[in-house]
């Protein structure tokens, strides 16, 4: 199984960067976003496992749009929430949040993704991601 | 009251109807008895004696009975001592001629001192009574009660069967007192139209005037029928040049008043008049005074710096007690032809005229006529008035009205309108009564638009301020920002596709990578200095939480359910609270501080306080200056405690009204 990711970032030339380092690093980009709408969408034709969300979306703030992907229910993936902010900066705003953690963009990889996810706590994502991990 | 007075006060009749009587008996009966007396007397008294007796006789009827009895008995002595003390009725020792030179004498002298005596009397009379109102004129009594004396003295002293007086209102007569021969003085009520002959000869001449009874008219005239009176003399009151008023004397018989009449009358009236100009001047300085007063407390508010509402309220009560009126109400013009009511008072604090009240100007009130002049204005009865607002005050028993505009640095903001229940109720002098308030409002209507105009001058600079740093930092994390983000992920993914063998190339690139890192958290901690994105993004409490977090002093907060609040207040709750735990941790050595922010009363409260060493000085760092500036740009007040040794408090107040 394909240790899908989808990020959804506003900023181009960022995302073409992370999709490059983490088809390096093994994982898989299923596809790329820059708005909430087309990632809603996104996430129900590519189905991805894990949904990479910068909290600045331009204007719309990425902590909705990881409520409204985590709603959808089980079978939804898990959103991990990114910023070019570092953690302190924004620790507060995460209180509450259903996304499963955050990684600031400057230490992205997949193992920093891999470990967010399995601090959640969802262990069939994690098993999935560490069989096809290094 | 001496003798003489009490004999003399009068015309005719004015003596007791019991001496009058006994008078003419004594005026018949005295040179009867003289005569009778005389008969067997000797004749050396005869001459001297019985003449001389008989002038005694006449002067003192001339006192008792007035001129009546003294010529009736001068008459009957005359012909009892020609016919009657003459042979050969009398005996022949009188057969001396008759000495006319003795007897002409006696009637010369009796003559002239009767009349004398009556002259005498009548001004004794006049002189004292006209004493006796001046006594009360000088003693400063009610107004009532001097025009009820000097109205039955001067009834009394030309001996008129009802005398009074009135003043002139508008066109019609006032009366204020009034007297009446059998009743005494009795109290007045009602308004008389005037005899239009009589008033007008007195108007126009200002002189005292008899008038005909006859082709009379006016409810002067009537009244007088009513009583019975046939013939009235009046006398104008003259206060400072102009017709103030009359004084009049009536009969009940067809009486012609002598001459003297109307100038006794007219003299009285001269007395009144110096009482009524110092009633009036009395009147004048205790209003003046009432008026400084009223003024003085409203601009002892005004200067403290009172709420609008308040100021306004107290304006309104404080017009309608001066002008002795029931209801003022004050008024703000908008901009959309409509005016708005910002304060209203009633006398008894009935609520009426309901603040916030709005309507569009237009039709006949004092609303529109001012907004139209721009000046004081005036509405003596509310018989044509239209307009929604004054039907309803119309409505409510209010007939009659004086305002002014409050112009405020050359324009017209408002105006201030005082109503009455009566027409005509107010004086000349209303209006600028009124004006004096509306220029303390316009005044402090003023200081508050000038003070209004500074804070927002101030809180659009620093709000200027703020929105240039949340750019600069907006432009830090959207362009260098996340350009060292995409060249850090380009290393770290060039370093993933190095060959396992080239472990130096490995290094090389993680180096670049850490490097880039490395300057990507300057460059964030250099935003944090500028802005701190929390803030805009999740609002106050993360914010604060945020820096209680990354605060070296360990710090309590107690945020009471503060939720999304007005961003400028927002931002000048994070640099306050940011400042002084950037002093604490630099400056005070405290172990703890208490952070505390609660909204209540349409603000927003901070606490902040340590337990350091204190001695923190606004004077001496610009960090706290900068904190009392933003916080007194939005209108609200600081305030920094900080005893050396004993810590550092702040206490802020943030208004959150838009």
């Amino acid at each position: 199984m394909a240790f899908g990711v989808l990020v959804v970032d506003d900023n181009q030339s960022f995302s073409n960067a992370a999709r490059l380092l983490l088809e390096r690093q093994g994982a898989c980009v299923v596809g790329v976003a820059c708005t909430s709408a087309e990632a809603v969408r996104r996430v129900t034709e590519l189905r991805p496992d894990v949904v990479l969300v910068d909290l600045a979306l331009g204007d719309e703030c990425g902590l909705d749009l990881a409520r409204l992907i985590a709603g959808k229910g089980c079978g939804a993936p898990a959103v991990v929430l990114i910023s070019a902010y570092s953690p302190a900066d924004v620790e507060e705003l995460l209180a509450g949040n259903p996304a499963v953690g955050f990684v600031p963009k400057s230490e992205l990889s997949a193992d920093a993704i891999r470990r967010a996810v399995r601090r959640s706590g969802r262990a069939t994502d994690a098993d999935a991601l560490s069989a096809k991990g290094h | 009251m001496s003798v003489l007075e009490a004999l003399g006060s009068g015309w005719i009749r004015q003596r007791p109807p019991a001496l009058r009587v006994a008078a003419w008996f004594l005026a018949v009966a005295g040179p009867a008895a003289l005569t009778v007396a005389a008969l067997p007397l000797h004749a050396l008294l005869l001459q001297g004696g019985f003449l001389f007796a008989s002038l005694v006789l006449v002067i003192a009827l001339a006192v008792a009975g007035g001129i009546g009895p003294a010529l009736t008995a001068l008459v009957l002595t005359v012909m009892a001592r020609g016919f009657l003390l003459m042979p050969p009725i009398s005996s022949p020792s009188y057969g001396e001629p008759l000495n006319i030179v003795a007897l002409a004498g006696f009637v010369v002298a009796g003559l002239v001192i009767t009349v004398l005596i009556d002259r005498l009397a009548q001004l004794a009379a006049e002189q004292a009574a006209l004493r006796r109102v001046a006594t009360l004129v000088a003693h400063a009594v009610p107004a009532t009660e001097l025009f009820a004396a000097a109205t039955e003295e001067a009834g009394r002293l030309v001996g008129a069967d009802y005398a009074g007086m009135g003043r002139y209102a508008g066109s019609d007569i006032l009366c204020v007192a009034a007297w009446l021969r059998p009743r005494g003085r009795f109290p007045v009520r009602g308004r008389w139209t005037p005899v239009r002959s009589l008033m007008r000869t007195v108007v126009r001449a200002g002189r005292a005037a008899p008038t005909p009874d006859r082709a009379a008219c006016g409810t002067l005239a009537d009244d007088a029928r009513a009583l019975g009176i046939r013939a009235v003399a009046v006398a104008p009151v003259m206060v400072g040049g102009l017709t103030w008023g009359v004084i009049l004397a009536g009969s009940t018989v067809k009486w012609t008043p002598p001459p003297c009449t109307e100038r006794r009358l007219a003299a009285f009236a001269d007395l009144l008049a110096a009482a009524i100009v110092n009633e009036e001047s009395r009147a004048g300085i205790a209003r003046l005074a009432e008026e400084q007063a009223a003024l003085r407390r409203v601009a002892t508010l005004v200067a403290r710096g009172a709420r609008p509402e308040a100021l306004f309220t107290a304006v309104t009560k404080e017009a309608s007690q001066l002008l002795g009126v029931e209801i003022t109400t004050m008024i703000r013009y908008e901009s959309d032809g409509t005016s708005t009511i910002v304060a209203s008072w009633r006398e008894g604090g009935k609520p009426f005229l309901v603040v916030g009240d709005r309507q569009p100007l237009g039709g006949n009130n004092l609303a529109t006529i001012i907004a139209e002049t721009h000046s004081p204005a005036r509405l003596d009865h509310y018989g044509d008035v239209s307009g929604a607002r004054v039907i309803r005050i119309a409505n409510a028993g209010f007939r009659s009205a004086v305002g002014a505009p409050i112009m405020v640095q050359g324009r017209l903001w408002g105006a201030v309108i005082a109503a009455s229940a009566d027409d005509h109720a107010l004086s000349p002098d209303s209006e600028a009564r009124v004006g004096s308030f509306t220029d303390l409002v316009a005044t402090a209507v003023s200081n508050a638009q000038t003070l209004a105009e500074l804070t927002a001058s101030r809180a659009r600079v620093v709000a200027a301020g703020d929105e240039a740093r949340r750019q600069i930092e907006r432009d830090l994390h959207d362009g260098a920002q996340q350009r060292l983000v995409s060249l850090t992920l380009a290393a770290r993914a060039a370093q993933a596709a190095v060959p396992p063998a080239r472990k130096d190339l490995d290094r090389e690139l993680g180096g670049v990578a850490d490097g880039l890192n490395s300057v990507l958290d300057d460059l964030r901690e250099l935003a944090r200095g500028i802005h701190p994105t929390i803030l805009s993004e999740g609002g106050l409490v993360p914010a604060l939480k945020a820096l209680a977090r990354r605060s070296s002093v360990p710090v309590e907060l107690e945020l009471g359910g503060v939720s999304r609040l007005p961003e400028p207040v927002e931002v000048a709750a994070y640099y306050v609270v940011s400042e002084m735990l950037t002093n604490a941790a630099k400056h005070s050595n405290a172990s703890v501080v208490e952070v505390g922010a609660h909204v209540s009363g349409h603000a927003l409260h901070l606490r902040v306080a340590d337990d350091g060493q204190g001695g923190a000085d606004p004077a001496l760092g610009s960090g706290l200056v900068g904190l009392k500036d933003r916080v007194e740009a939005l209108g609200g007040k600081i305030a920094i405690d900080s005893p050396p040794g004993a810590g550092t408090r702040l206490v802020a107040a943030l208004p959150l009204a838009a």
